[in-house]
Formats: C-alpha cells, sequence, structure tokens
C-alpha cells in the first residue's frame, strides 16, 4: 500500500509553531496560486515511520548482504562517513556564502582534489559532477571544447564494444559521433582495428582500465603512443580503479581526462541508485577547461576560481555533492597510503579466488589471470532449459543479490555472461558461501530446473512482470484505477 | 523458427512480400523471439519517402530497442495502426498481422538481392 | 586462497609490466584510526564560520525546517546501503519509495508523468532542453533573462557542443518576462523550447499562463523551471499553465543545503513524451501471484540498452535524496505543505515592510508578486550589511551586481534578500534591529 491508500482526511505528521496570518499569503498572489493543494499524504508520524521502516527491511543492501555486482564495487560503507557527512558544520553551510567563512569545507574539498591527483597521476581535478555519466559527459565536454579549439574537424569518439552504455551515451551527449572499436580474442582492444580507426577525424578513445571483462590493457602503452602521435586524447572511465590504487595510476598510462566514481572506488553508499559523485581529473594543458568554480588554494586561503580561461561553463547549479565528497575524504584519510594498496590488492586477489573456485562449473571468459572482476560464462545451462536469468534469481533464495548479467555485451559471449566483483570488504568465508550457493544452483539446473525457473520464492515479491508495467504504464499514483 | 515461404528477407531480419504490386513489410519471427516482449512499436510517417537500409521505424521491448530497416525503396502507402497500438501482435503473428508497412516499390528489382525463405533459414540457424 | 589460485600476487599483475607503476606508494599520509579522525575533522570544521538559524540567502539553495523523522528514516540501512533496483524482487523498498516520489512530483507539478530524480535543477533544466530539442528539432531555444544565472550556464555547456543557439528573452519593468520581446523573439525564427523559471531569479513570480499561450501558439516546447520546491506549494505550474516539461531543484524538500549537494533534479513532462524524457521511471506492475510490485520501466530509452541513441546519459541519479523528498512530503503532509508556503511568502511580507520603514530599504519591483524572495534596494553597501548582521545567526541577503536591476535614488545597493519559516519573529526583529 502507498501512503496514500494509507492517508486518513485531517491527520498529520507535522508539528511546527507557524507566526504568521496564512488567509492574507493565500490571497497575496490570486492569479498564480493554485486553486487548492493537490493531493498529498495525510498520515500521522506513526504511520509514516512504519511505512518507510518496513519498505527498508524489504530492500537488500550492502548491511544486508554481499553483492558480487561486477563493475559496481559494492564495497562496504562505513559509518563513520556517514557521521561526519552529517555534521551540521556542513550540511547546514550555504554555498553562496562567503569563502572566508567556509574555509573548513573548503580546505576538505581542496585536501580531497589533492589526494585524487595523487592516487590518480592527474594534475588538476573538478568536483564538480554527480555522477559517473556526469563526469563522463563533463571529461567528453573538456574534449569537445579542447579540439574545437586546436583541431576543429575531429567529430568522433572511438569507444570498445566491451565499453559501459554510459560511454557512447556521454560521447554523444557532447556532440560526438560514436565509433565502435572492436576487442581481440585476448578481450582487449584490437590494435589492428585500432590502427586503422584512428586518424585525424577521431578526437579521443574512451577506455576502462582494467576493462569490463575484469582485464588489464596490456597494449594500454601502445594504445596511448598511438592515439597521441595522431593527434588524440586518451579519456578514462575510472569505474574500475579499485583494481589499480597504489598500483598504477591512469595518469602516468598516459591519460588525459579522468573520471572516477566516489559512490564505487572511494565507498560512499549507493543510496538506490545515488546520490553519487564523479570528479573529473585533467592533464595540466586542460585545466583551463574545466568547468567553474574550482577549488584552489591561495596564500594559505582556500577559495572557488572562476578564472578559467576556456572554461566548458558549468554542469551543475553549485560545486559538486559536498556530502558525497566528505565520505570519500574521510575514507581515503582513514585508508591512507597503505590502506588503499591493501584494498586494491585484497580486490584483485578476491576475484582471482572466486574464479577460482566457479571455473569448473561457469568457464572464464577468457584464460587469463584477472583484475577485482571476472566474467564467467552460464553457456551451456540452456540445456536444462534454464538461462542465466534463472540461475540469477535462483541465488536470491540463497541469500545473495545476483552478480550483473548479460554484460558485457559483445561477441564471443554476447549473451550467457555474468560479472563477478567480490571487493576487498569480503571474507573468505562470504566467498565461500557465494560460491558453494553457485555451485549448488549449477547442480539444481541439471536435476531440479524447475526451482530456477520460479525462484525467487523467499522474496518478498516473486518475479515481477516488466512486459506488463511497460504495456499498461503506471508511474504515479494518478495513474492507478480510481485516483 | 516459423517462416514465410513466400516472402524475402534481409539481413537485418525483415521480410518482405508483394500483395497487388505492393510490398508488404514486416520483422521475422525469429527477431522478434530475440527481442522479447515487444512494448513499443514506432508510429511511421505515411507518404515517408524510404531507400532499401533506412530506418523505417524502430521497436522496443522491456529490454532492447531496435531500429527497423526498409528491405526495399518505395513509399509508404499504408501503415498498420494496429501493431502500433497493440505493440504483441508482433509477438505473436509476426508475418501476419504483426505487419509493419505497404510500400509503393520504386524499384522491385531490389526483392532478388534479398534472401529466399531458406536462405534467410539457413542464416538464422542456431 | 592464494593458493586456491595456484599464484602469487606479483604473477597476476604480470601484466603491468612495461608500464610505469607506482614507485614506493603513494604520496599520501598515513591512515588514522576513527577517534584520530573525529579529531582532524573537528580542527577542520572548525575553521568554518559560526552555524546559523536561518538564512537572508536564497538564490538556488533555501534553508527550511527538516523534521526530525526525515533524516531518520532516510538513513536507514535499508536504503542507504541498497544498489540501483534492478533486481525488484529485493528492491520494492528503493521502488515504491520512487513510485510515491513520482506520485508526488506529478501532483506538486500537476504533469502527467515525474521520473524518479535527476541530480539537481540544473542538470535538469539542461535535459529539459535537450529533449526539446529531440522533439522539435530547431537549433535554437530561448531563455528568460530571468532565469537563474548558474541555470542558463548549465543550459548553455550542454547544449553548445550541438550548436543549439540560446537567445535571451529580456526582462521588463516590472522584473518579469517581456511579453513583447518574447513575440519578436518567437516570430523572428523557429525554436525548440522556451525557458521561464517561476519564482524567477530574482523572486519574482511569472505569468506563466500568459507566457504559455503565447509558446504553444509559436509551436515550441514550454518549459517551466523553479529553483524553490516550496513555491509548488502555493504556485501554479504544469498542465494548466500550458507546461510541457516542469523541471527544478527539489532541494527544499526535506534536504540541507550542505555546501552546494547533493541536491534533488525534479523533472515531470507529458505522457505524449514518454519516450522522450531523460532519466529512469519506476512503474507498478504485478509478480507472478498477481501480487502488486514496482519494477523500473521504459527502459530502452536509456544508455545500458539505447547506448548512444539514449534519451541521456544519466544512469545513476539521486534516488536517495528523491526518497528524502517522499519522506519529507509525508511529514509536513497535504496541509503542513501549504501552510509552510504561505508562511514563507508572509514571512518576507514582514520582513520587508520592516526594513522599509528603516528607510534604508526599498522595494525595486512594486508592482510584482513573490514568493520568499524579492529584490531590495539599499543605502547599505555589503560589507556594512556584513558586518551588522555578524553577530546574529543569519545568512546575509546576496549582494547583486550594479545594473542587473533599475536602479532606485539614493539607495545605489541591491539585494536579493529571503525569508523562509526559519526566521522566527524574534530573530527578524533583531536583523531589523541591526539593519537599522
Amino acid at each position: 500500500m502507498t501512503l496514500y491508500e494509507k492517508s486518513v482526511a485531517g491527520r498529520s505528521a507535522f508539528s511546527f509553531g507557524f507566526e504568521e496570518d496564512h488567509a492574507a499569503a493565500e490571497t497575496c498572489v490570486p492569479e498564480f496560486a493554485r486553486a487548492a493543494m493537490k493531493p498529498l499524504p495525510q498520515v500521522s508520524e506513526l504511520d509514516l515511520v512504519r511505512h518507510f521502516t518496513n519498505l527498508a527491511r524489504t530492500n537488500y543492501g550492502v548491511d544486508t548482504g554481499f553483492y558480487p555486482l561486477g563493475s559496481c564495487t559494492m564495497k562496504y560503507n562505513p559509518k563513520i562517513n556517514e557521521r561526519m557527512a552529517a555534521d551540521p558544520r556542513l550540511t547546514m553551510r550555504h554555498p553562496l556564502d562567503d569563502a572566508a567563512d567556509n574555509q573548513g569545507v573548503l580546505q576538505m574539498e581542496f585536501e580531497l582534489k589533492e589526494s585524487l591527483q595523487e592516487i590518480t597521476g592527474m594534475d588538476d581535478f573538478t568536483l564538480q559532477p554527480a555522477c559517473g555519466a556526469h563526469g563522463e559527459l563533463t571529461g567528453m565536454l573538456i574534449i569537445h571544447a579542447y579540439m574545437r579549439d586546436h583541431d576543429a574537424g575531429r567529430t568522433k569518439v572511438l569507444i570498445p564494444d566491451s565499453s559501459h552504455g554510459t560511454n557512447p551515451a556521454s560521447a554523444a551527449m557532447a556532440g560526438f559521433e560514436v565509433v565502435t572499436v572492436p576487442s581481440d580474442e585476448r578481450g582487449g582492444v584490437d590494435m589492428d582495428a585500432l590502427d586503422k580507426l584512428m586518424d585525424k577525424t577521431v578526437a579521443a578513445i574512451m577506455l576502462t582500465n582494467p576493462n569490463t571483462v575484469g582485464l588489464f590493457e596490456e597494449n594500454i602503452t601502445r594504445i596511448a603512443d598511438l592515439v597521441h602521435a595522431r593527434g588524440g586524447l586518451l579519456y578514462y572511465d575510472g569505474a574500475n580503479l579499485n583494481a589499480l590504487m597504489g598500483l598504477i595510476r591512469p595518469g602516468d598510462l598516459g591519460f588525459d581526462v579522468v573520471h572516477l566514481n566516489l559512490h564505487k572506488t572511494f565507498s560512499t553508499p549507493h543510496g538506490g541508485g545515488g546520490p553519487g559523485a564523479a570528479p573529473v581529473g585533467v592533464k595540466r594543458f586542460l585545466a583551463d577547461y574545466l568547468p567553474i568554480p574550482v577549488v584552489v588554494r591561495r596564500n594559505g586561503h582556500y577559495a572557488l576560481d572562476e578564472e578559467r580561461q576556456h572554461t566548458i561553463g558549468r554542469v551543475s547549479g553549485f560545486y559538486g555533492n559536498t556530502a558525497v565528497l566528505a565520505r570519500a575524504y574521510v575514507y581515503i584519510r582513514m585508508m591512507g597510503r597503505d590502506g588503499l594498496l591493501a584494498a586494491s590488492r585484497a580486490a584483485v586477489i578476491n576475484a582471482n579466488y572466486v574464479k577460482a573456485l566457479l571455473s569448473p562449473y561457469f568457464p572464464p571468459a577468457y584464460d587469463r589471470p584477472v583484475m577485482h572482476e571476472t566474467v564467467l560464462s552460464a553457456k551451456g545451462y540452456d540445456k536444462y532449459g534454464v538461462t542465466l536469468l534463472d540461475i540469477s534469481k535462483r541465488l536470491m533464495d540463497y541469500g545473495f543479490h545476483p552478480p550483473t548479467i548479460y554484460f558485457p555485451h559483445f561477441p564471443p559471449y554476447a549473451e550467457e555472461v555474468m560479472m563477478v566483483e567480490p571487493t576487498e570488504s569480503e571474507s573468505k568465508e562470504t566467498m565461500d558461501a557465494f560460491c558453494d550457493a553457485l555451485i549448488k544452483i549449477s547442480q539444481e539446473a541439471k536435476e531440479h530446473p524447475e526451482l530456477l525457473l520460479s525462484a525467487p520464492h523467499d522474496t518478498v515479491v516473486t518475479r515481477v512482470d516488466s512486459t506488463y508495467a511497460a504495456r499498461h504504464l503506471v508511474t504515479s499514483h494518478r495513474d492507478k484505477k480510481g485516483s | 523458427m516459423k517462416m514465410q515461404n513466400d516472402a524475402r528477407y534481409a539481413k537485418s531480419d525483415e521480410w518482405v512480400r508483394v500483395e497487388g504490386g505492393v510490398a508488404v513489410v514486416g520483422v521475422s519471427d525469429y527477431a522478434q523471439g530475440k527481442l522479447g516482449d515487444i512494448v513499443f512499436v514506432g508510429d511511421v510517417a505515411p507518404g515517408l519517402m524510404l531507400k532499401a537500409g533506412d530506418i523505417l521505424t524502430s521497436v522496443e521491448s522491456v529490454k532492447a530497442a531496435s531500429d527497423i530497416y526498409s528491405p526495399v525503396s518505395g513509399k509508404v502507402v499504408e501503415v498498420n495502426h494496429d501493431v502500433v497500438a497493440k505493440p504483441e501482435l508482433m509477438n505473436s503473428d509476426a508475418f501476419g498481422a504483426g505487419w509493419l508497412a505497404r510500400i509503393e516499390l520504386s524499384n522491385p528489382d531490389e526483392l532478388n538481392g534479398l534472401m529466399s525463405a531458406a536462405d534467410y533459414a539457413e542464416y538464422r540457424k542456431e | 586462497m592464494l593458493e586456491k589460485i595456484g599464484l602469487q600476487f606479483d604473477d597476476i599483475v604480470t601484466c603491468f609490466h612495461g608500464n610505469s607503476c607506482v614507485e614506493g606508494g603513494l604520496a599520501l599520509p598515513e591512515g588514522l584510526t576513527e577517534d584520530q579522525m573525529v579529531e582532524e575533522w573537528d580542527t577542520m570544521m572548525s575553521q568554518n564560520s559560526r552555524p546559523r538559524k536561518a538564512s537572508l540567502l536564497g538564490a538556488g539553495a533555501y534553508m527550511h525546517f527538516i523534521p526530525a523523522v526525515v533524516p531518520h528514516l532516510a538513513s536507514l540501512p535499508g536504503f542507504v546501503t541498497a544498489y540501483t533496483p534492478y533486481q525488484p524482487e529485493i528492491s520494492q523498498g528503493t521502488l515504491q519509495s520512487l513510485f510515491e516520489f513520482q506520485s508526488f512530483m506529478v501532483e506538486l507539478t500537476d504533469m502527467e508523468l515525474a521520473n524518479c530524480s535527476m541530480y539537481d535543477g540544473a542538470s535538469s533544466t539542461a535535459e529539459a532542453m535537450l529533449m526539446a530539442h529531440r522533439v522539435k528539432k530547431s537549433d535554437r531555444v530561448l531563455a528568460a533573462a530571468t532565469v537563474s544565472p548558474a541555470y542558463l550556464a548549465t543550459v548553455r555547456t550542454y547544449l553548445e557542443p550541438h550548436g543549439i543557439a540560446v537567445d535571451v528573452v529580456r526582462m521588463d519593468d516590472n522584473g518579469q518576462l517581456s511579453m513583447s520581446d518574447l513575440e519578436s523573439q518567437l516570430s523572428a525564427s523557429a525554436c525548440s523550447a522556451v525557458l521561464v523559471q517561476s519564482p524567477n531569479y530574482l523572486g519574482i513570480v511569472e505569468d506563466l499562463s500568459a507566457i504559455g499561450t503565447v509558446v504553444h501558439a509559436h509551436d515550441a516546447l514550454f518549459v517551466e523551471s523553479f529553483t524553490e520546491a516550496m513555491a509548488l506549494g502555493l504556485l501554479k505550474y504544469g498542465v494548466g499553465t500550458g507546461a510541457d516539461v516542469v523541471v527544478g531543484e527539489g532541494q527544499s524538500l526535506g534536504l540541507p543545503m550542505a555546501f552546494g549537494g547533493p541536491h534533488l533534479g525534479v523533472f515531470a513532462t507529458l505522457k505524449k513524451y514518454n519516450r522522450e524524457f531523460p532519466g529512469r521511471i519506476v512503474g507498478e506492475s504485478v509478480d507472478t501471484k498477481g501480487r502488486p510490485a514496482f519494477v523500473m520501466t521504459l527502459r530502452a530509452r536509456e544508455q545500458d540498452i539505447r547506448r548512444e541513441k539514449a534519451t541521456s546519459n544519466i544512469c545513476s541519479n539521486h534516488a536517495l535524496n528523491a526518497l528524502t523528498a517522499a519522506v519529507y512530503l509525508g511529514s509536513v503532509g497535504e496541509s503542513g505543505f501549504r501552510a509552510l508556503a504561505c508562511e514563507n511568502v508572509a514571512k518576507l511580507e514582514k520582513l520587508i515592510r520592516g526594513l522599509e520603514s528603516t528607510g534604508n530599504f526599498a522595494r525595486v519591483f512594486r508592482q510584482s508578486a513573490v514568493f520568499n524572495e524579492a529584490v531590495l534596494a539599499s543605502s547599505i553597501a555589503p560589507e556594512d550589511v556584513r558586518s551588522r548582521l555578524a553577530s546574529l545567526p543569519v545568512f546575509p541577503p546576496l549582494a547583486l551586481a550594479r545594473g542587473v536591476v533599475p536602479e532606485v535614488p539614493g539607495k545605489p545597493h541591491t539585494y536579493l534578500v529571503c525569508a523562509t519559516e526559519m526566521l522566527k519573529d524574534s530573530l527578524l526583529e533583531q536583523v531589523l534591529g541591526a539593519l537599522s
């Protein structure tokens, strides 16, 4: 039941000491005022609390159990981050108030910027973008503006066939034509194809490294040299940075623009789909193109700098998701130099461990050690009449969130692949339990496929009819019959 | 795989057959199976002039979106409003009630360049 | 575990060979324990100035009362630590909360469908303009001069690479959109959309119905935007005013200002655009047992399916903030939300009357209706305003640059002054005292 359905006329959860005469206010803007307040809920505070508390209980979260989601890096969200981010000395700051009165917040942002520069090997950062896709757009807008000024005619961007969907979508939104680069049989960028495609109409190549198949791009130096030699730039999608912290830096590999996902690598919570934050880092020659304002330090004071000669402008109303940045700041500060390295090492070891346990049942897509995630194939289970979707739904009955399925989406594993990323947060015991469950399910597929086909059984709702949802669109209470 | 033997097929899974001098175009049963439950069929402007390979319309399922390419050149003279209103017809009857458009052929020789039913069946054999 | 893998760590990372690896560790300080972190954070945050109880500063971020129940429910770990609800069977909490948010947005904006959030008002507005361009195809849009400068800048950044011109429609002497300039700009050449913010950047309520009629006569999309969501409790938007899209900032709905983010992008539109709009949307359906169940729908518009042809690149949005807004609206409820909107109007009116009676301030746009912000001219300079208010727990108002609004003789300094329900009478009196 929704809050509307629980509403009783006249009930309220609100308690506030109003001081003014509202009758006058009601009529002061007569010609524009809405006739009557359109329906909002009328519930007591207890009803409100029970409503959302019970809804929260139907949700799976990192605090509930393991998320083996490839390329999502669902690591633990430390509670100290939450406490610091809720500090009223941060939450009660107005963004347009004088910088002199906000030195604490600005210091936090500046030091975060510096840490990210060190971790990635980049020279400057904007903290404005709100989520990964927003960061990608920002980075690609920077490249677009740079090329407009220096080398017009570069209208294309090269993107591997294995890329996350946001890459081509962001490139198109930034005004580019997208050209797909195929992968070779080892799972990396096909160098011959790249050689043919990289010419003076190409502005940049967008790469994730390790790529979405969990493999480190072996030819990255050759790719960087080739693209740069022919006048292009390299964009780094930082979704998979969790494999590299303290080991290798995208800036050192030749990337010119980088975005990071703080809600992945840097432990800020996912919130059911955001808010996140996606700082974008650049090499010095692009620093003038960053969106304004940029946090700077001058003579020991922190300020918001609007003097970027060739700025692309703004991508958001203010300066970025400060409360999310604060969480990442605390994470990085507490992990420190050694903690970040240990995290990446453990992430890589854990992924290889899970791959070793599951390979006999779900063969890996590529016969190479993986980085922080592994892609495993479920091809062959269709002879029992089950699909990867059925396998993943059955995992919920074992108390696990399914891994990423049907992605990446490219030959030769165009269909039945799953991506597993344990992250460094998970213990051996948890990973063993997860792998045991999947192995049991692989047996069930042969002996009792009906268990998979009707899964999940133990959840608050069973499989939801997406076709019905799309064919009979009900996206608000107003759409429901009788309201 | 359901087939329609008197139709010709494009590599991109569209079929075409000629009825009363006008080409009828749709999407093959194989293709609708791959797409899954169709939830949306884009409307087509009547009178639209197309070359073979131009985008005729697009269709969506819950998990995929696909552009539909016209296998022939000509002018759209009729659009199947039934399938636009009830996209599920494309799933249940891809060769019949799920047809998309009638096109007045400008170059009937193009039909020879398309696959026969037998060739298409071979091409799409899994 | 390494035994099971059969390799040493260095063997796993042989792929790094030939690339410059980090030598000697990152140049970052050592990590901290929890108590050390608290200590260091405290020292840093004490560099901010004293806490405030009210804000005379608005301009896109507003200090409102947040009931205790709101952060309590919004911080439940089931919501906070959940992933995007791609697996609806174990995400009904997120999905239903977002459905409820969508429902509230449809009611407040008086539109037909709303997505389950975008990043903020500025980027939502930019995406609305891109959508209008997809629908109408003309490489030109109009935007009122009285749209928030940050929103206009964001729109320009998003539209620039597509070669879409953004032409500005002038303000009239009342601080509203000039209808004559609108007519002439629309007649000059085709455009895809007209963007008008209400209340506008100067706090003034625009005549959206009149504007909508003119816009539609010229076959463009009418995009209404707002920076202050509380205005939705009192002012008319949406279908009744001819809107095609209503976008704006939902921060006032239970979210702290937090130095600018994360806030909440609202995007609402008409059903006829249901293939064109950006962002995720939750629909109601049934499960295999026929029970009501929520699921993300209309997914084929999105980046993971459409890739470069997607309606937007947006993937994650601000779901937890949308949930927070839903809790807030459930908490203040139907009567509370309207009462708050009225309180805001009345507080500003009281503050302005008080400031005018000091003799140091005068309303600049005397004829125009405002919500909770207004432009006042003053004989007192900004540094002096700041120092007079320095001992009070209020954020001082925004000083506008010269020439933004018409000059008032004897009062060369102009301010955008905000008042919300947080400005209690006792504090209001102290403000008046300080500025007399």
